[in-house]
């Protein structure tokens, strides 16, 4: 073993031209496919938070609700039991749920929704899906400001009792600028509906078939957990989730093989030319009693060490350029020997089987 | 030891085959030295290289203390090669990155063995030496010194002298002419006049056959 990776060593060293560039071949692949699953990674993140913002597109009503009446009023007589929450987080049928209590009142001469934001569930650690509530205050939307003339610090009137204005949103272009934001239990007292929903609004997960019509899927599957429920899915956030998802991917899994692609093609015709010019070597080799498998074991030796030199240097680039490990670092270390052993097999396999008498004779 | 009936060996290349070598017989013993001469293309190397099993004859039968290498496995032969049957190449053919020592031990030497081998060929102060480091002289006398690791029961030179001066080719001779001594079977192919000396046989080919009848020399 030693003797032979003193033949291997002493190969390099005299063809180090060839073996810089074959190992610098193999260290910008790794680096590439780091970078790219890096660039993956953050573009993953980013996806979350841009699809966060985009909001919920699941909203998940009592059965008894009109559904026209809740497009026209965003309220619904029915309701849903506190625990519906708990039923669907066990039957992971959604990535994010939040309880919602929510109903309209008349106030300095408008109407605005009451709306009680109850703890985000199932997947709520990645920030807040829904405008965040105070224990210490409401906080409003940009209108009932303006229409109340109120702003934070300032106390309002509400049934049940007044409340401190903790915080004043602002415009956001939806019916957050008519609504009154405060803790769900807060509202379920105020409103009488104590251990009651009116609505979850949830964020599609991908945890379901991919099938053409899946509104009619989450229908079924709510339904076995909360029998007539009625599920409204918004198909323009949904599509622009999906769209957005299968652009990140598209990215993140192009550039990293692409360039293992090509190097492993360039380390494929350096093996070639590799061989060529030792085929007297392996010829003599074989006319001192080197079997053809002693023979192959060093042509292939060559191109373990400048994968595995490839993969360290390539490891060394990217633990100073990046931050945090991931599962693929150790998979390029392992990959990128085996990847340039695989790449010079064939070569290595004609070189160590050539005739011993023609080689001598060249 | 080594025995030869009516080989041949016929290369089938162009339109024309080419026989190298033609209804050959020979007979190489322990202690036999046999100079083959002859121009180039006569058939001294393939004759070299079928004794080295290298190459598979095409016609006739070749034995080895009796057995017929050739229905045996290449791993059997390989390991003939390896154990029994040392080779010098015209050049020497050393791998240019190893040192001399290192070169040796590639014929099965240990370190130890490479040394003395390498002291034996007069080359005890270029051991660490690469081969662009000696002499040409001293580059077949250390491919001499590879050939003897392991002791070999034969000893097969093609060409070594051909590519140095007298007082060189003279050395290598020796290194042979010792060998043979020592018990090994050697087998010299030269073009030229080269002549080891002492009880050696010497015949010559031309066109795969043997044209002189064998003598020896004094």
């Amino acid at each position: 073993m030693e003797r032979l990776v003193q033949l291997v060593l002493g190969e390099l060293r005299w063809r180090w031209g060839t073996a810089v560039v074959a190992t610098g071949l193999v260290v910008v692949a790794c680096v590439v496919v780091l970078f790219a699953d890096a660039i993956a990674r953050g573009a993953a993140d980013a996806t979350r938070r841009i699809q966060r913002d985009i909001g919920t597109n699941l909203v998940i009503l009592p059965g008894d609700t009109d559904v026209t009446d809740w497009w026209l009023l965003r309220s619904t007589r029915g309701h849903l039991p506190q625990d519906a929450v708990d039923r669907l987080e066990q039957a992971g049928l959604a990535g994010r749920l939040i309880p919602v209590v929510r109903g309209s009142i008349e106030q300095g001469g408008g109407e605005f929704l009451l709306v009680g934001i109850g703890r985000e569930r199932a997947g709520g650690r990645r920030g807040a899906l829904a405008p965040s509530t105070s224990d210490s205050g409401a906080v409003i939307g940009s209108e009932v400001a303006s229409l109340l003339e109120l702003q934070s610090g300032s106390s309002m009137q509400l049934p049940g009792g007044a409340v401190e204005v903790h915080d004043v949103l602002l415009p956001q272009g939806s019916l957050d600028d008519i609504s009154i934001f405060l803790p769900l239990e807060d509202v379920q007292r105020r409103l009488g509906l104590e251990g009651r929903l009116t609505q979850i609004d949830a964020l599609e997960c991908r945890c379901g078939p991919d099938i053409d019509d899946p509104l009619a899927w989450l229908q079924t599957e709510v339904g076995k957990v909360l029998p007539a429920a009625q599920v409204i899915r918004r198909q323009a956030p949904a599509e622009a989730r999906r769209r957005q998802r299968a652009l990140a991917d598209a990215a993140a899994s192009g550039a990293g093989p692409a360039a293992a692609l090509v190097a492993m093609c360039i380390v494929a015709g350096l093996a070639w030319l590799n061989v060529r010019e030792r085929r007297t070597e392996c010829g003599v080799l074989r006319a001192l009693g080197w079997t053809r498998t002693s023979v192959l074991v060093v042509l292939l030796g060559r191109w373990c060490m400048v994968g595995v030199a490839g993969a360290i240097i390539a490891l060394g680039i990217a633990a100073a350029m990046l931050k945090g490990f991931s599962a693929v670092w150790w998979w390029a270390l392992l990959a990128a020997p085996v990847a340039a052993v695989a790449v010079g097999a064939v070569p290595a396999l004609v070189g160590a089987s050539a005739d011993p008498v023609e080689a001598l004779r060249e | 030891m080594i025995e030869l009936h009516a080989v041949s060996r016929v290369f089938a290349t162009g339109t024309e085959p080419v026989r190298a070598i033609d209804a050959l017989s020979l007979r190489v013993d322990a202690g036999d030295g046999l100079v083959v001469r002859g121009p180039s293309g006569s058939g001294k190397s393939t004759l070299l290289h079928i004794l080295g099993l290298m190459l598979h004859p095409t016609g006739g039968v070749m034995e080895l203390d009796g057995e017929r290498p050739w229905s045996r496995t290449p791993a059997w032969r390989a390991g003939v090669r390896r154990g029994r049957i040392g080779f010098v190449f015209q050049g020497g053919h050393l791998l240019p990155w190893l040192t001399l020592r290192d070169n040796v031990m590639l014929g099965g030497a240990t370190a130890d063995e490479a040394h003395e081998l390498l002291d034996r060929v007069g080359l005890q102060t270029r051991c660490g030496h690469k081969p662009s480091q000696v002499s040409g002289g001293e580059r077949q006398r250390a491919a001499v010194a590879r050939a003897l690791a392991g002791a070999p029961d034969v000893l097969l030179a093609d060409e070594p002298t051909g590519t140095l001066d007298a007082e060189n080719a003279c050395a290598v001779l020796d290194l042979l002419e010792d060998a043979r001594v020592g018990g090994a079977a050697v087998v010299l192919a030269t073009h030229g006049a080269a002549d080891p000396g002492g009880n050696w046989t010497s015949i010559k080919l031309d066109h795969g056959c043997i044209v002189t009848p064998l003598e020896t020399q004094s």
